[in-house]
């Protein structure tokens, strides 16, 4: 009968202990993440470096230095970024401030990487196409998360397609400005192809006769053919993959 | 903080809790776990068989207990066939030509407990063993359940139960859950609180029969009842880990499932017969595993529930991503920021790591030297939705008052 009776030290100790590797494993998690966050704001200030390295080296030449440019090799770094940093998302939460600011950085990453590949583009003739794409979350645009599924899907299908996805939501002046330049309303999702502005989910079929339209598609079917250039942007939940 | 991962939070808590209290009980009698003592008198035992329809597996058992390292002037087996349409009672008959120990009765089928019982009168040992016919014991196995009776207090004996020869991936997972109940019931008997007294093999002392009275129905879960019934009276369960018997596992979802209704459901209505057991100020640790019981139960359906949910969304999103933009796989990015490092995932994983101990001190523990990967990994992906069904059905059908018919 004795060994029935509750002992209450016991249980004290098992809490305090259960107590101990529970709190550990949050101490653990948070370390872990912190180590991600800190290793990607490196490789972020790494492709800062290189599209700085770059925008100086047009800026220094009169003429554009085609031949020193590996356009692929920038658009891969930020692609992979884009890829880290949804894993951070994923596992920070999207609320996370720490994730916002990487988030808001790379965002402006993006955006210095469109101007700069598409001043590089029309100078050494590297027949890309750009599109934007401004999502929104679920409440406010439940379509998004499809439309991010189909532009990951052209971006694998023409590689000669740059896109760059926004979260609309995102308090960034240069996000602001990219808004007013082109006289954005609230309508999701918002697509600029080349810049012609588009609003609304566009499926597969409607997706391919606008780039016909806008990127003169065939075209840049053919001199890409043989290119092996790579992929684009991702963020959030309406990643493209 | 969202309502599902507070679910996940309080499930991972409760589970360390748990698992800590185990483990330092385990530390604390680590020198107590092989308890059998060498008996040097060898009482008289009766081993009752109840079969009913076990034509094809009463020749093994009884050869198994012809086999046992045992006196056999010490021995007799009461085979009871509970009024069998098959060949069970000619087959006993049959081999009972060949060893006097054997006695074989026929009776009308009135379900295991009165064979039990049917056998229990007829018995003349000091010590009466009950056995299902599905079952073969190993020879060593008797002699070291009768070595924890060296302790006057003990008045019965449960052994380890082992699934024989597991070939699909359902017996492969009931091995696995077996080797960690023979761990936990060790742990339970420190604490006198084993609640089963298993079919397959347990041995009592003669005198609870005398004072607690015959085997009961027990909402065909007699072997539950009769545990209970015990405890009630605070007499001691003892757990002899290293007594093995053998016993197959069921090779098909639908047996399975009936099998594990009856003992969940078994365990439920029982427990509503001896509702004192709860009273921690009487019962003390029992109580507190009987409530780990009942909340780990409600925790498992809500987990798997969640679980199935985030499966199901998961799906339906695959789906759409198919129909929208059709088959677009690209493999995972391996490095380390796919590294989860939610603090579910962390902690998680470190539950999974307890559950491997558990596995190997069950293991090491039962002398068991058979191949487990497959086996836990089997585990470790099917059972708790398994388990989560069976607890289900098990509350439906108390809710619903649906009666099982069993044999």
């Amino acid at each position: 009968m004795n060994n029935k009776k509750i002992n209450i030290k016991k249980h004290l100790s098992v809490f305090f202990l259960t107590s101990l590797i529970f709190a550990s494993g949050f101490f653990l998690s948070d370390f872990l993440s912190k180590k991600q966050l800190t290793k990607l704001n490196i490789l972020q200030q790494s492709l800062r470096i290189d599209i700085l390295s770059l925008e100086t080296q047009f800026s220094i030449l009169t003429q554009a230095p085609c031949e020193n440019l590996n356009e692929s090799t920038l658009t891969k770094e930020l692609y992979d970024i884009s890829q880290k940093l949804t894993s951070v998302e994923n596992n920070l939460g999207r609320d996370n401030p720490y994730f916002l600011q990487l988030k808001k950085y790379y965002s402006i990453l993006e955006l210095k990487h469109w101007l700069l590949i598409k001043r590089a583009s029309k100078n050494c003739k590297l027949n890309l196409s750009f599109i934007i794409y401004f999502y929104a979350d679920k409440k406010n645009c439940p379509n998004c998360q499809s439309q991010g599924l189909i532009l990951s899907y052209f971006r694998k299908k023409y590689p000669f397609l740059r896109i760059y996805s926004f979260d609309w939501n995102l308090e960034l002046s240069a996000l602001q400005t990219l808004k007013s330049v082109y006289n954005l309303k609230e309508q999701f999702p918002i697509l600029i192809v080349n810049d012609k502005v588009l609003y609304g989910f566009k499926n597969k079929e409607n997706l391919e006769k606008i780039l016909e339209k806008y990127t003169n598609l065939q075209l840049l079917e053919e001199a890409t053919s043989t290119k092996a250039t790579s992929t684009e942007t991702t963020s959030s939940e309406n990643k493209i993959k | 903080m969202h309502y599902s991962e507070i679910l996940i939070y309080v499930g991972i808590f409760f589970s360390l809790y748990l698992a800590n209290f185990i483990f330092l009980t385990f530390l604390e009698n680590k020198e107590r776990v092989f308890e059998s003592k060498k008996i040097k008198n060898f009482p008289l035992v009766s081993l009752i068989i109840p079969c009913y329809n076990e034509a094809k597996n009463i020749e093994r058992v009884l050869r198994s207990l012809l086999n046992l390292d045992y006196p056999k002037n010490k021995l007799e087996i009461i085979v009871v066939d509970d009024g069998s349409k098959d060949e069970t009672f000619a087959k006993a008959a049959k081999i009972a030509k060949e060893s006097k120990i054997i006695k074989v009765f026929q009776k009308k089928n009135g379900g295991k407990y009165t064979a039990l019982n049917y056998g229990l009168k007829r018995a003349q040992g000091r010590f009466i063993g009950s056995i299902d016919a599905d079952c073969y014991v190993e020879k060593t196995a008797l002699k070291k359940a009768l070595g924890y009776f060296k302790d006057p207090k003990t008045m019965v004996v449960t052994s380890t139960i082992k699934i024989a020869k597991p070939n699909t991936v359902l017996e492969g997972v009931q091995y696995v859950e077996f080797l960690i109940a023979a761990f936990l019931r060790k742990i339970f008997s420190f604490l006198d609180s084993v609640t089963v007294t298993p079919g397959p093999l347990s041995i009592f002392r003669k005198e609870v029969f005398e004072t607690l009275g015959p085997y009961k129905k027990g909402h065909q879960a007699e072997d539950l009842e009769m545990a209970f019934r015990l405890q009630n009276a605070n007499f001691k369960i003892a757990h002899a880990v290293e007594a093995i018997v053998y016993t197959f596992g069921e090779p098909k979802l639908k047996g399975l499932f009936l099998q594990r209704l009856r003992w969940r459901r078994g365990f439920l209505l029982n427990l509503g017969d001896y509702p004192q057991l709860l009273d921690f100020r009487k019962h003390g640790n029992l109580s507190f595993l009987f409530f780990c019981n009942i909340f780990g139960a409600f925790l498992s359906i809500s987990l798997v529930s969640y679980a199935l949910f985030k499966l199901l969304a998961s799906f339906l999103e695959k789906t759409q991503q198919f129909l929208v933009a059709g088959f677009n796989f690209s493999f995972p990015n391996l490095s380390w920021f796919s590294l989860n490092t939610k603090p579910t995932f962390i902690l998680g994983i470190l539950s999974l790591t307890v559950f491997l101990i558990y596995l190997m001190l069950g293991k090491i523990l039962t002398c068991d030297k058979s191949k487990l990967k497959g086996k836990t990994i089997s585990y470790l992906v099917i059972y708790a939705f398994l388990n989560a069904s069976w607890w289900v059905s098990a509350f439906a059908s108390i809710l619903f008052k649906k009666e099982l018919k069993w044999k």
